[in-house]
């Protein structure tokens, strides 16, 4: 009994982690759709249906994309040779997408480091909201080899720095002491904590520095974005983690009380401009009233943001989007659709107002789904021939304009003479054909006994 | 009810839209591209020799041929004929 009830936590366990890959198999996607409707409903304060409605579209809008992107590293892992196409090799891919081995697999890879996505794939995005006691502190995104890892580290006061990092199943944080333009003293705290499961969270690290007494503390504490008790104002799931270390194993003699900013990394320029503004939490300025309705028109997204490509320009991004202070249902970029993702929410809009519509297009849409995918694709491939032998009629006009040996070469046939005795040419070739067709018709037939 | 049917649909084409997705594309579809100065030259050649009419008429005789051999044989499982 007991031992079904580990299997049990862990199955849950990893379709809390990989929820994404877990939702592509179609025994647990209804049972994820229910968690994810469920904390959608929790997260969001929203005024009408129709922005729940959005809301949780935008959610299943990621995990589509995710399903792809999983469905092409099943394929790929299942490729012994890169880049070489095989049916066997995707016909493993698949099964093993399919029946849930992937997930196995997934974690398998992810915990030797087999992965082979850049970290280009993630969204690099900060996903944190920090708040420090001082608001000249900095940051900058450490890349780490794998999707899903990444790692912030943050500049605090008196050259410690604050590491939070997250790998494909512990995430965790670190203190380190730099003596300004040193290399690193030592840390002071490393807490690895098994597993995560916050997409966001806002950390404040407030460092209790006593110079003249024997030891000092750094308090981290952490908020969960998405409030636990919606009754109390602050109802948000919080985590404290105090350190002390002794004051006197670190020479802080020379350290200045106001650290210098770090600049942002250029390559990260264009997702993360400067300035980046530190806000409190849940902010003041954006979310004075948590019962307000956060979801309007235009409710923010919910989900984990899509992977944004590195060479989108700065430009693409509108300042605001950056700059202003993130809550916690802001905290997430607005993902960056795909073309054919962009066009869905207006076609969605058409077929709202109008039902018979949408109910008229589903023939269309399955059409489209099928017409293309091999072997149903079979009856419109040979339609598609024989339309080439359906060409209509026209009639040969020969034009030749060429240079020959430096001699204009200049041929023009028209073979309009034609026309009034072409149409009695093919009547008779159609009579000849049916004809023929008759004459044989008692050979294959064979006729009657 | 008309909810309920395009619930429904909806259901059936995310569930048609995955198990499709799984699936190659179609090895024709390049092949119908390459084939487009072919339809300039097959419109000429049907200027001359009605290939479309007589692909048409092919057709039908072939389904009625086919529709005779069904006959045929559900006349033999009468024992109408021999």
């Amino acid at each position: 009994m007991r031992k079904v009830a580990h299997y049990i936590l862990i199955f849950f366990l990893l379709v809390g982690v990989f929820s994404d890959i877990a939702y592509a198999n179609p025994l647990l996607k209804p049972l994820i759709k229910t968690v994810v409707k469920s904390m959608v409903r929790k997260s969001s304060r929203v005024t009408t249906k129709t922005a729940l409605q959005k809301a949780e579209e935008r959610w299943f809008a990621r995990f589509t994309r995710e399903q792809l992107e999983d469905l092409n590293k099943a394929v790929q892992r299942a490729e012994p040779v890169a880049g070489k196409e095989g049916w066997l090799k995707t016909a493993i891919g698949i099964s093993l997408w399919i029946t849930g081995a992937d997930l196995v697999l997934d974690v398998v890879s992810e915990l030797t480091g087999d992965g082979t996505l850049e970290f280009l794939d993630m969204p690099v995005t900060p996903r944190v909201s920090l708040v420090s006691h001082t608001s000249d502190t900095s940051s900058v995104l450490a890349p780490l080899p794998h999707i899903g890892n990444y790692k912030t580290i943050h500049r605090l006061p008196y050259g410690f720095t604050f590491e939070s990092y997250r790998y494909p199943i512990w995430e965790g944080h670190k203190v380190t002491y730099y003596p300004v333009l040193r290399s690193p003293k030592g840390n002071i705290s490393k807490k690895p904590i098994s597993p995560y499961g916050r997409d966001t969270q806002v950390t404040k690290v407030k460092i209790d520095l006593n110079l003249n007494a024997k030891e000092s503390s750094i308090i981290i504490h952490r908020a969960d974005p998405v409030p636990v008790d919606k009754s109390h104002p602050d109802g948000y799931r919080h985590d404290y983690d105090t350190f002390r270390f002794p004051t006197s194993e670190f020479d802080l003699s020379n350290v200045p009380h106001v650290p210098r900013s770090s600049p942002v990394p250029e390559s990260y320029k264009d997702i993360w401009q400067e300035p980046i503004t530190w806000v409190e939490f849940p902010d003041p300025s954006r979310f004075p009233n948590p019962d307000e309705a956060i979801l309007q028109s235009q409710p923010v997204p919910l989900s984990r943001p899509l992977p944004m490509p590195m060479s989108q320009s700065s430009s693409q991004l509108s300042p605001p989007l950056i700059q202003r202070p993130l809550t916690h249902l802001e905290s997430q970029p607005i993902p960056q659709l795909l073309p054919q993702q962009q066009s869905q929410p207006q076609t969605r809009v058409e077929a709202e107002g109008s039902p018979d519509r949408e109910s008229r297009d589903w023939s269309h849409k399955f059409k489209v789904l099928v017409t293309k995918k091999f072997p149903f694709s079979l009856p419109w491939d040979v339609h598609k021939m024989f339309s080439f032998l359906l060409a209509k009629p026209v009639r040969p006009d020969i034009v030749v304009n060429q240079t020959f040996m430096g001699m204009p070469f200049t041929f023009e046939h028209k073979f309009e003479y034609l026309d009034s005795f072409i149409a009695f040419f093919r009547s008779f070739i159609v009579i000849s054909f049916c004809l023929f067709l008759i004459y044989k018709t008692r050979s294959l037939l064979g006729g009657a006994k | 009810m008309q909810k309920i049917f395009d619930w429904m649909m909806k259901f059936l084409y995310e569930f048609v839209s995955i198990a499709v997705g799984w699936l190659p594309e179609s090895p024709f579809s390049e092949v119908v591209v390459e084939l487009t100065p072919f339809h300039k030259v097959m419109s000429w050649i049907n200027y001359f020799v009605p290939v479309g009419t007589m692909l048409a008429i092919l057709t039908t005789y072939l389904a009625a041929v086919f529709a005779w051999y069904g006959v045929r044989w559900i006349l033999r499982l009468a024992k109408y004929i021999d």
